[in-house]
C-alpha cells in the first residue's frame, strides 16, 4: 500500500456491484488491499448459457481464440496469490472420534507474520472445514466463514517481522469427498487383503486441495514445517510426512474402544500441498539397506502382500542411491515410506517423505517391472519437495524432471545390466534411454498438436482450475521430458548434470520459476537458451518435418518442410537436424540442418555403398520427422527406425499424464 | 555424450543462421521496422519466421581486456594498437572463437601455448587455438592492429580552421554496439570483463578513461620523418585500470586538452573536464554531483560503485551524455554560462547518467530489449533528485511529464505495435525509441510500483535487487522477483501489461448521484482496443470524491474490465471527483464532469497534480467563472509555480485575452511563468478566433519586441524570438537578424533567430541556414540549421531554393560529424522530393557500417512511402 500517499487516511468502504463476489470486510477495513489482493481472476469465466461450466481455458478450445472473456474483455488466466504473510509453521490435530464415520474433529495452528505490511487481518483458504472458533496469540477473535476462504480479524495490527498464532477449530464431515482433500475408503467385505475389509482414510493435496481439511494458504509458493497429529483407534497406524516423534495412549473413543495418539513432524518446510497424512491398517515392510544405508524406507503394504511389495519395491534403495548421485544432492528427507492407498485418484502422490501409490501398485509380482512409477515419485521428492513449482504454470518443473527420472533411471538400470550380462554398458544405456525418449515422442506426434491460440503452451497462466493444467494438451509431463532430453541433447551429458545440481542446489527449500531453471542451465553452459524456451515452453505444439530425399549422382538433396501449422501465433520452430549417414564401414556422418523457416534444402554427400541416412535419429529436436530414415541409393523411405535394442521385456509404460503425479 | 551439435561450439557463433542479431536483421528489415495492419511484427508470412533477436551463445568468459593504444598524431585519425584478452572456457572445449572487430586492420594474433591462426572479414574475428581450449581454462589471446579513422565508435575531431583555437579531440561511444569499431571485443551487453587501457599521446594531451589511473609518465612515439626516417616526439603514457567487470559498450576513451576541476569530495574524485577556460563554469554547473552520488548512494543503498567519477564535455557528441562507468562523457553545451545560470540547469542530465553508474553499469540490462532497466532506471533517478532537491511537487510534475509523454506516445496495439520490451528490432538502437519508450514509460513504471509497493518496500526492494544483481547482467523478470520477495506481491500481471504489451489504458469514467439511496454509483470504462491479443488492463484505480455533506471519500476499486461499475455511500452530491489524484496508473482520463466542478478542483483539489489536472480541463471549457480563478493563481505568487505556468497556458487555450495580456504586467517574478506568459501570448495571436486582432496582434508584437530585446531571461528572450517568427511579425526581421549573431548558452539565441528567420521567409533565409549548417557552427545549430533548410525545401518552395536546399543537403551528407550528418538525411526525407533517393541511396551505399547504412536506408523507405501514397 502506497505509504506516502497523503490520501490514505480517507480511505472508506466500496460497496461493488461488478465486483459483488468479494466478501465484506470483517471490520472496517484497514489498510490492506481487499479489493485489489483477491485474484479475482477464476470467477472471469463465466458459466455458459445453459449453466454448465465452461471447459477450463487449459484444455483450450477446437476453434477460435479463448484468451480473453468476450464479455469482460478480460484475459483468461490465473495468476499466483498475493503472500501476505509468511508461514512459518503450522500443526494440525485430527480427532477421530470413529474410524467408521468420515467425520473429525480438527484444529489447526499456523505462526505467521507479514511479510511487508503490518496486517489486523489474515485470510486463509478453507473449503469443507465448519470453524467454530479462531484464537489469535491465545485470545478468541471475530472471523467469517466464506464460501472459500476464512477471514480472520486479528483483533490487532501485528507488524512485518512480528509473530503472531492463530489457532482454528473446526469439524469436517468429509463424507463427499473422492480423492479431493482427504478420502474415507469404506471396508469392502470379502477383500483378499484385511487391510481392504476396515476404512482407510488418505489425504490428497495437490493441486490446491489441502484447504479441503485444513485452512491454510493454500498455494505452492508457500514453505513452512508441519506437524500432524491424528488421535484415533489403536488398531488403526497413522503415516505422514517427516518422523515419527510421539505414539501414545489417548482417550478411549465412543465404544470404548482403546486410541492411540500419533505425533509426525516434518521439521524442514516444504509447500502446504504435500502435507499429508494417511490412517489404516498395514503391514510395514522395510525396504531399505546396503545399497542406500542410513535412511529408513517403509513400504505400507496392504496386509497379505507383504511379498509382493518386498519384490516390486526392493529397487528402492538403489533407484534413491542413484538419484542422489546423479543430482548431487542428498536425499532431503528424515524417511521415504511408499504407502498403498485404496481409493487412490491418481496413481501417485511425491507427499514429502511419504508416497502414495495405488494400492494395486503394490500387488504386482515382478521385480523392477514398476520402477516407472516408483523412481517417479522419488524424483519428486528433488524435484517437487525440494524445489517447488511457484505457479501452476511452472508444473513441469516437478512432472517433467519426475517422469524424465523414469527415463534416467531405466538408462541406468540397462547399464548395470549390459555390465551383468558382458556388453557394452554405455551402448545399451543409451539405447534403452533413446527408446524410452523415442515412445514419448511418438506418444505425442500421435495426437493432435496442441496449437496457439486455441490452446496455451506447456508454461501458461491460462488455466482457472489448477488440476487441469496437468491435463492440458501441451503436456506437462511427456512435452516436459522431451524438452529436458532436448536440452540435455544440446548441453550435454557434464554440462547438463552440472547445471541440474546446481539448480537444485541453489533452489533447495525455495519455489522456482522457469526463468530460474533457464538461468542456472545459461550460466552453467554459456548457451542462449531465451529462444529454445520461447519455442518450446512459452510456445505450445511441435514440429512436424517432412522430409523428401531426391538422389543426385553421389550426392542426395533433402528437401526438410514444416508442415505444422505456421502462422504469426505459431512461427516456425529454429530445427537443428542432424543428417546421419552411415557409411558401409559403419561408421557415422554427421551434417547438421538448422533453420527457422518453413523450407530448408540441404545437400548431402553419399559415400559409395552407405547403407542408411537417419534424420535426427537420437530425437535431439521436439520434431515429428517422416520418414526418419531412408535408403541412400533409392531415396526410399524406412518404415522404421532401426531397432535399437530388444523389446523391454516388460509392457510399455506410456506417460501416463493424469495419472501419475 | 558429446551431441554433435556441441562440437561445432566454437564455430556456432559464425554461422549466421545462429547469431540471431545478424539474421533478423538483413533480409526482414521491413517485417521488422512496422507491420501492415493486422500482421504482427517480425513475422514474415512467406517463410514463416519470426525475426527476434536474443543474446548469442558464449563459449568463451571474458574475463580482463588490456588495450594499448598509441596515437603519434592527434591530428591523423590513425593509432596503433595492441589487444591481449584473457578469456575462459565456459563448459565446452573452444577450437574456435570469435570477437566482434569492425573496419580495422588486424595484423598478428597470437596465443600463449597454442597455435594459432585467424581470419578477418571486416567484421569478425575468427580466431583458431590449437590445441582446443578445455572447460575452465583460461587462454590470453593478443591481437595486434591498425585504426585508420574508425566510421564508428571512435570518434575523432581534429584540429580545424572553422573551429580556431578548439584543440584536437578523440572520444568514444559504444552504445549500443559500436566499440567493436575500435577494439576487438564480444560487443553484446551479456559479457562482463575487467579492462585495462594504456594510451600513449602527444605529450600535452589529457587521456580519460575508466576506473583507476594506475600510471602516468613521459614516453616518446616514433612518427615518419623525411627519406623513411623516424624521429622521436615527445608523449605521455595514461594507463587506467578498470578493477570490476563492466560490458564492454562502457569501455571509454578520451583524449584531449581540458580544464579539469574537482567537484568531488575526499572519498570520492569527481573531476570534471571541460574545454579550457570553461572550468569555473564546470565547477558551478556540476555544484550537485555530490550530493546526487549520496541521495543515490542511500536510495539503493548501495556505495557508488567505481574508484572515481569524472564527467567530460566533449565535442561532436551524437547524444546528451553516456554513462560510461566511472568516465561519463557529455555534450558539447553541458556547462553552463554565469549568465543563463538562473534560467539553465544541467541536473537532469548529470542525475541521469550518475543513476546509470548504478543501473546499467553496476546492472546491466542482458540483451538491448531490455534497455528500460538501464534507462528507466536513470531517467528514474531524475525524479528522486528532484524530489530530493526541490520536493514532492517537482518530482510530481516530473511524473505527470513522464505520463504525458508516453500517454501520447503509446497508443499502439498488439500485434502491429511494439511493446517497451520487444526482441523484434532490426538494429539494437531502435529498442531506445519506441512508442513505449523505455525513458519515460520505464520510470513511469517504477513510478507506478513506488505507489503500488509504498516507499519502504518499493525502495527495499529496489535495494534486493542491486545487491543480488550487482556487476553482473539483468532482465525483467530478476527485478521481478525481488520485487515480490520484498512485497510479498505476485506482480506478473504488473509486468505483463506494462512492459510486454504495447499500449496504455484509456479510462472514461462518470457517475450518477442518487439522492434517495445517498449512493454515487460509477461507471469506469475501458476505452482503448480491447481484443485477445490486447486484453483490458487490470489495475487499482483511485478515485477522491469531495462531499458536499460529509467526510471525503477514497475509493480503490479493482478494474478489470471493459466496464466496471460500483457504489459508494455519499451523504450528498460530490463536489468533484479527482480520478487517481496521486498518479497511481499511467492511464488517460475522459471524466465526464462539469466545469463548475473542475473550477472546484482546481481550487480544492487534494493534491497538486489534481488541481493541475482541474486547470487543464478548464483550459479546454469556457466556463466564464474560471478566467478569474485562473488569472489570480497565474499571478499569485504564493501559488506553486507549476499550477501557475498551467493556469497560463489553460487561459492562453480558452482564448482570455484579456486575462493573458494583463499577466504581462503582473506575472514578472518567475521566468517560467514569464516564458509561458510569452508563449501564450502568441498562442492567443496564432489562434483562429483571434488571429484578425489587430490591437491584440500590435500589444503581442510590441511585447515580444520588448522581450526579445531585454528580458533578464535567456529562455524568455528566445522564446519572444521564436514567436516573432511563428506569428510573421516582419516588422522585427531585424531582432531576428541580431539574435542569430548572439553567441549565448548552448546557442540556444542563434537556433531561435534561425527559427524565426526560416518562419519569415525572408529572401535570403536558405542562404543563411545553408551558412550556419557548415562546419565552423556549434554542433547543435548545425543540426537545426540543417533541419531547417529541410523544411524550406519543402514542397511549396520554388524550384531554384528547393534545388539550392537539397544540394547543400546532400553535401552535408558526407560531413564528419554524426550529427549533422544524419541531420541531413532526415531533412532530405523532409523535403519529400524524388530527387532525394539517389543522394540517400549513395549514402548508403558508402557507409562504412550497417547501423549507418540504416539510418540512410530508412530515411529513403521514407519518401519512397510517402511519394507512394502521394499517387
Amino acid at each position: 500500500m502506497p505509504e506516502t500517499s497523503p490520501l490514505l487516511a480517507a480511505v472508506l468502504c466500496v460497496t461493488p456491484v461488478a465486483l459483488a463476489q468479494q466478501a465484506p470486510p470483517v471490520s472496517p477495513a484497514p489498510a490492506e488491499p481487499v479489493p485489489t489482493s483477491q485474484p479475482a481472476t477464476r470467477e472471469s469465466v463465466r458459466p455458459r448459457p445453459d449453466g454448465t461450466a465452461p471447459r477450463d481455458p487449459a484444455h483450450g478450445v477446437d476453434e477460435g481464440d479463448p484468451r480473453i472473456d468476450e464479455a469482460t474483455g478480460r484475459a483468461v488466466q490465473t495468476f499466483r496469490k498475493d503472500r501476505v504473510f509468511d508461514f512459518l509453521s503450522q500443526r494440525i490435530e485430527l480427532d477421530i472420534p470413529d474410524m467408521n464415520t468420515p467425520a473429525l474433529a480438527g484444529s489447526t495452528t499456523l505462526s505467521a507474520t507479514p511479510i511487508a505490511y503490518a496486517q489486523s487481518e489474515m485470510t486463509l483458504d478453507s473449503v469443507g472445514p465448519l470453524v467454530t472458533g479462531v484464537r489469535v496469540d491465545g485470545a478468541p477473535v471475530r472471523f467469517v466463514p466464506g464460501e472459500k476462504t476464512l477471514r480472520i480479524d486479528l483483533g490487532k495490527r501485528v507488524m512485518p517481522g512480528q509473530m503472531t498464532t492463530v489457532t482454528i477449530e473446526y469439524t469436517l464431515d468429509f463424507s463427499d469427498a473422492k480423492g479431493e482433500g482427504l478420502t474415507w475408503c469404506a471396508p469392502r467385505d470379502g477383500a483378499d487383503s484385511p487391510s481392504a475389509q476396515v476404512p482407510m482414510i488418505h489425504a490428497q493435496g495437490e493441486a490446491e486441495l489441502n484447504s479441503r481439511w485444513f485452512p491454510c494458504f493454500d498455494s505452492p509458493e508457500e514453505r513452512l514445517t508441519s506437524e500432524i497429529i491424528v488421535t484415533c483407534d489403536s488398531t488403526y497406524q497413522v503415516v505422514s510426512n517427516g518422523t515419527l516423534i510421539e505414539q501414545a495412549a489417548a482417550s478411549a473413543d465412543v465404544n470404548g474402544a482403546a486410541r492411540t495418539r500419533w505425533h509426525w513432524r516434518q521439521a524442514q518446510p516444504h509447500a502446504p500441498y504435500l502435507i499429508t497424512v494417511g490412517i489404516g491398517q498395514w503391514s510395514i515392510v522395510e525396504v531399505g539397506g546396503d545399497a542406500r544405508p542410513g535412511l529408513s524406507m517403509p513400504v505400507y503394504a496392504l496386509q497379505g502382500q507383504e511379498e509382493n511389495a518386498s519384490t516390486v519395491f526392493a529397487s528402492t534403495p538403489e533407484i534413491l542411491a542413484f538419484f542422489e548421485e546423479k543430482f548431487q544432492e542428498p536425499f532431503p528427507w528424515d524417511k521415504y515410506a511408499q504407502v498403498m492407498v485404496r481409493c487412490f485418484a491418481a496413481g501417485g502422490m511425491e507427499n514429502t517423505s511419504a508416497t502414495f501409490l495405488a494400492s494395486r501398485v503394490g500387488g504386482a509380482t515382478e521385480a523392477n517391472s514398476r520402477d516407472d512409477l516408483i523412481a517417479h515419485e522419488m524424483a519428486h521428492q528433488w524435484f517437487g519437495d525440494l524445489v517447488t513449482c511457484k505457479g501452476w504454470e511452472h508444473i513441469w518443473l516437478n512432472e517433467a524432471w519426475a517422469s524424465y527420472a523414469e527415463a534416467l533411471w531405466a538408462e541406468e538400470h540397462a547399464r548395470r545390466g549390459a555390465v551383468e550380462a558382458g556388453k557394452d554398458p554405455a551402448a545399451a544405456a543409451r539405447a534403452e534411454y533413446l527408446r524410452q525418449i523415442g515412445q514419448t515422442m511418438r506418444s505425442m506426434t500421435r495426437r493432435a498438436p496442441a496449437e496457439a491460440p486455441e490452446r496455451p503452451a506447456l508454461v501458461s497462466r491460462r488455466f482457472i482450475n489448477p488440476d487441469a493444467v496437468f491435463e492440458k494438451r501441451d503436456n506437462p509431463y511427456s512435452k516436459g521430458v522431451v524438452v529436458l532430453h532436448m536440452l540435455r541433447e544440446r548441453m550435454g551429458d557434464e554440462a547438463f548434470f552440472r547445471a541440474t545440481a546446481l539448480y537444485l542446489d541453489r533452489h533447495r527449500f525455495s519455489a522456482v520459476e522457469t526463468e530460474d531453471f533457464r538461468a542456472v542451465f545459461e550460466e552453467v553452459s554459456g548457451l542462449s537458451l531465451e529462444r529454445f524456451f520461447e519455442q518450446w515452453a512459452y510456445q505450445p505444439g511441435l514440429a512436424r518435418v517432412a522430409v523428401t530425399p531426391t538422389v543426385s549422382g553421389s550426392d542426395i538433396v533433402i528437401k526438410l518442410e514444416q508442415t505444422q501449422r505456421i502462422d504469426r501465433h505459431n512461427p516456425a520452430y529454429l530445427l537443428s537436424l542432424p543428417v546421419v549417414v552411415t557409411t558401409p564401414e559403419g561408421t557415422k556422418e554427421v551434417t547438421t540442418v538448422t533453420f527457422d523457416t518453413r523450407e530448408a534444402t540441404m545437400t548431402v554427400h553419399i559415400p559409395d555403398g552407405a547403407t542408411r541416412v537417419d534424420i535426427d535419429p537420437a530425437f535431439t529436436m521436439l520434431a515429428h520427422v517422416t520418414p526418419r530414415a531412408f535408403d541412400p541409393g533409392t531415396g526410399e523411405a524406412f518404415a522404421e527406425p532401426a531397432p535399437t535394442r530388444e523389446r523391454s521385456p516388460r509392457p510399455p509404460t506410456p506417460p501416463a499424464e493424469g495419472e501419475t503425479r | 555424450m558429446t551431441p554433435t551439435l556441441l562440437i561445432a561450439l566454437a564455430s556456432m557463433t559464425a554461422s549466421p543462421l545462429l547469431w540471431e542479431e545478424e539474421v533478423c536483421c538483413s533480409a526482414h528489415l521491413e517485417a521488422a521496422s512496422w507491420a501492415a495492419p493486422g500482421e504482427a511484427l517480425g513475422f514474415d508470412e512467406a517463410t514463416g519466421r519470426l525475426a527476434r533477436n536474443f543474446a548469442p551463445d558464449r563459449g568463451l568468459d571474458h574475463e580482463h581486456m588490456r588495450l594499448a593504444i598509441t596515437v603519434p598524431d592527434m591530428n591523423v585519425p590513425r593509432a596503433t594498437c595492441a589487444l591481449a584478452l584473457t578469456a575462459r572456457a565456459i563448459a565446452y572445449p573452444v577450437s574456435t572463437t570469435t570477437l566482434d572487430a569492425r573496419g580495422m586492420k588486424i595484423t598478428a594474433v597470437s596465443s600463449e601455448g597454442r597455435t594459432t591462426s585467424f581470419e578477418h572479414d571486416g567484421r569478425v574475428l575468427t580466431v583458431h587455438l590449437s590445441p582446443p581450449l578445455p572447460p575452465g581454462e583460461r587462454v590470453t589471446i593478443t591481437v595486434a592492429y591498425e585504426l585508420d579513422d574508425p566510421a564508428r565508435g571512435l570518434i575523432w575531431t581534429p584540429e580545424s580552421d572553422r573551429y580556431p583555437g578548439r584543440p584536437a579531440q578523440i572520444h568514444t561511444q559504444g552504445q549500443t554496439n559500436t566499440n567493436s569499431f575500435w577494439f576487438p571485443c564480444h560487443d553484446s551487453p551479456d559479457e562482463k570483463l575487467t579492462t585495462e587501457i594504456i594510451a600513449t599521446v602527444p605529450a600535452g594531451y589529457v587521456v580519460s578513461s575508466n576506473g583507476a589511473l594506475k600510471e602516468h609518465g613521459n614516453a616518446t612515439i616514433g612518427v615518419p620523418g623525411p627519406l623513411n626516417s623516424q624521429r622521436l616526439q615527445a608523449a605521455e603514457t595514461y594507463h587506467f585500470t578498470q578493477e570490476k567487470p563492466h560490458a564492454p559498450y562502457l569501455v571509454s576513451l578520451v583524449v584531449g586538452k581540458f580544464d579539469v576541476v574537482d567537484v568531488g569530495d575526499v572519498t570520492l574524485s569527481m573531476p570534471v573536464y571541460v574545454p579550457p577556460g570553461r572550468g569555473e563554469d564546470a565547477k558551478k554547473t556540476y555544484a550537485n554531483t555530490t550530493a546526487m552520488v549520496r541521495l543515490f548512494e542511500r536510495r539503493f543503498d548501495e556505495p557508488y560503485p567505481w574508484a572515481k567519477y569524472a564527467q567530460l564535455v566533449v565535442h561532436n557528441f551524437e547524444a546528451g551524455g553516456m554513462e560510461n562507468t566511472s568516465a561519463t562523457t557529455m555534450h558539447d553545451n553541458a556547462v553552463i554560462s554565469d549568465e543563463a545560470r538562473e534560467d539553465y540547469d544541467l541536473d537532469g542530465l548529470i542525475s541521469h547518467e550518475l543513476g546509470h553508474q548504478w543501473f546499467g553499469d553496476l546492472t546491466t540490462c542482458h540483451t538491448w530489449d531490455q534497455i528500460w532497466l538501464n534507462e528507466g532506471f536513470a531517467t528514474y533517478s531524475t525524479d528522486l533528485w528532484w524530489e530530493e532537491r526541490d520536493g514532492v511537487d517537482r518530482y510530481d510534475e516530473q511524473v505527470r511529464e513522464q505520463f504525458d509523454t508516453v500517454l501520447n506516445a503509446d497508443k499502439g496495439s498488439a500485434p502491429g505495435s511494439h511493446a517497451m520490451i520487444s526482441k523484434v528490432y532490426d538494429q539494437p538502437w531502435e529498442n531506445f525509441r519506441r512508442p513505449g519508450n523505455p525513458y519515460p514509460k520505464g520510470a513511469s513504471i517504477l513510478h507506478m510500483l513506488r505507489r503500488e509497493l509504498g516507499d519502504a518496500v518499493f525502495f527495499g526492494g529496489i535495494q534486493d535487487y542491486v545487491e543480488q544483481r550487482k556487476l553482473g547482467t539483468v532482465q525483467t523478470w530478476m527485478l521481478r522477483q525481488a520485487l515480490e520477495r520484498r512485497s510479498g506481491k505476485q506482480l506478473e500481471r504488473f509486468f505483463e501489461q506494462w512492459t510486454l504489451r504495447p499500449g496504455t489504458p484509456t479510462v472514461a469514467v462518470s457517475w450518477v448521484y442518487d439522492p434517495q439511496r445517498t449512493k454515487l454509483r460509477f461507471t469506469v470504462e475501458q476505452k482503448q482496443q480491447i481484443d485477445p491479443d490486447n486484453p483490458a488492463f487490470e489495475f487499482s484505480l483511485p478515485i477522491f470524491v469531495k462531499n458536499s455533506a460529509g467526510p471525503d471519500v477514497m475509493i480503490e476499486p479493482f478494474l478489470f474490465a471493459k466496464s466496471d461499475t460500483f457504489e459508494v455511500e455519499l451523504e450528498g452530491p460530490p463536489r468533484f471527483v479527482a480520478v487517481d489524484p496521486d498518479q497511481h496508473v499511467l492511464a488517460r482520463h475522459e471524466v465526464a464532469q462539469d466545469p463548475a466542478m473542475w473550477l472546484r478542483q482546481a481550487q480544492d483539489g487534494p493534491t497538486l497534480v489534481s488541481r493541475v489536472i482541474a486547470v487543464r480541463a478548464l483550459g479546454a471549457s469556457n466556463e466564464s467563472a474560471a478566467s478569474e480563478f485562473l488569472r489570480r493563481t497565474a499571478s499569485d505568487e504564493s501559488q506553486k509555480k507549476w499550477l501557475r505556468v498551467e493556469a497560463v497556458k489553460a487561459l492562453a487555450k480558452r482564448g482570455n485575452a484579456v486575462d493573458v495580456r494583463g499577466l504581462v504586467s503582473s506575472a514578472r517574478d518567475r521566468w517560467e511563468v514569464r516564458q509561458a506568459v510569452t508563449e501564450g501570448l502568441v498562442t492567443l495571436a496564432n489562434s483562429e478566433k483571434l488571429k484578425d486582432d489587430a490591437s491584440l496582434r500590435s500589444f503581442v508584437s510590441r511585447t515580444l519586441a520588448a522581450r526579445a530585446a531585454s528580458d533578464d531571461s535567456l529562455r524568455v528572450r528566445c522564446a519572444a524570438v521564436r514567436g516573432i517568427g511563428t506569428l510573421g511579425l516582419t516588422e522585427h526581421e531585424g531582432l531576428v537578424r541580431e539574435a542569430i549573431q548572439v553567441s549565448s548558452q548552448s546557442d540556444d539565441m542563434r537556433q531561435a533567430g534561425l527559427a524565426a528567420l526560416a518562419a519569415l521567409k525572408t529572401g535570403d533565409a536558405m542562404d543563411v541556414m545553408i551558412a550556419f549548417a557548415q562546419e565552423g557552427s556549434d554542433n547543435r545549430t548545425r543540426g537545426s540549421a540543417i533541419e531547417l533548410i529541410g523544411r524550406l525545401a519543402g514542397t511549396d518552395a520554388d524550384a531554384a531554393t528547393r534545388e539550392k536546399g537539397i544540394k547543400a543537403l546532400a553535401a552535408l551528407l558526407s560531413t564528419r560529424s554524426a550529427r549533422p550528418r544524419f541531420a541531413a538525411a532526415d531533412a532530405l526525407a523532409d523535403t519529400g522530393d524524388p530527387s532525394v533517393i539517389a543522394h540517400l541511396q549513395a549514402a548508403e551505399q558508402a557507409a562504412q557500417a550497417p547501423e549507418l547504412a540504416a539510418r540512410f536506408r530508412q530515411q529513403r523507405e521514407r519518401v519512397e512511402k510517402k511519394l507512394a501514397e502521394g499517387k
